[in-house]
């Protein structure tokens, strides 16, 4: 069982960055490149052969990420969302992960879902969509700022929490 | 620019006023990768404070 937690982090840390990268891709890259591929007609190569595969992993990679980290918390995982002393500042970043994966699938997800043409929708649905996602894709952007900067330092540099 | 209107200019009572009941639109900082990534600043340093001020205050 002693081998448990360092699989765990070694999951936790890969399915991570692949989320996390994802995300930064989307926000980053592929919505400025929309905007100018929507004006000279392009868009459909990104939407059709892009987006659907980047989301396909996005959304798992979250999940994963999630699961490896409550294993990686174990025993310390009510202690952790309950921000108890020892484990405050790791639950912080939990929850903030939290936020994001539940962001994610009840979000970004079923809303990705109308913009890609996957579920029926009309133009003002599909409007409507794009928004929710776009600010629910931000938020997920924001919230990784403090995430990342809780779950690194969170357990093994608590001197900047004065533990 | 608005703080320049404020300070700068030869105010009387009525452009003060003016000043903090005129509407402006308000602007979404997620609208922006340079306003979310800001956004995402202030907030780890509001939950730092948070964190260090009430949850571990008796550590």
């Amino acid at each position: 069982m002693d081998l448990l937690p360092g699989f765990a982090r070694w999951i936790h840390v890969w399915a991570g960055i692949t989320w996390v990268g994802l995300l930064y891709y989307f926000n980053f890259v592929q919505v400025p490149a929309l905007k100018e591929a929507a004006a000279d007609g392009t868009a459909a190569g990104i939407t059709r052969h892009v987006a659907p595969r980047a989301l396909l992993w996005f959304r798992w990679a979250a999940v994963v990420t999630w699961v490896a980290g409550a294993a990686l918390l174990g025993k310390a995982f009510v202690p952790a969302f309950t921000l108890q002393e020892d484990y405050a500042a790791i639950g912080v970043g939990a929850w903030l992960g939290t936020i994001m994966l539940f962001n994610v699938w009840v979000l970004i997800w079923p809303n990705q879902k109308k913009i890609l043409g996957m579920v029926p929708a009309d133009d003002a649905a599909k409007a409507r969509a794009r928004r929710v996602a776009f600010l629910a894709s931000r938020t997920n952007t924001m919230l990784s700022v403090p995430m990342i900067f809780f779950m690194t330092n969170g357990l093994t540099h608590r001197a900047i929490f004065g533990l | 620019m608005l703080l320049n209107r404020l300070f700068c200019a030869n105010l009387n009572t009525l452009d003060v006023q003016r000043f903090f009941t005129e509407k402006r639109p308000m602007k979404n900082p997620l609208d922006s990768i340079s306003g979310t990534l800001i956004s995402g600043v202030i907030l780890t340093l509001v939950l730092y404070v948070f964190l260090k001020n009430f949850i571990l205050a008796g550590v």
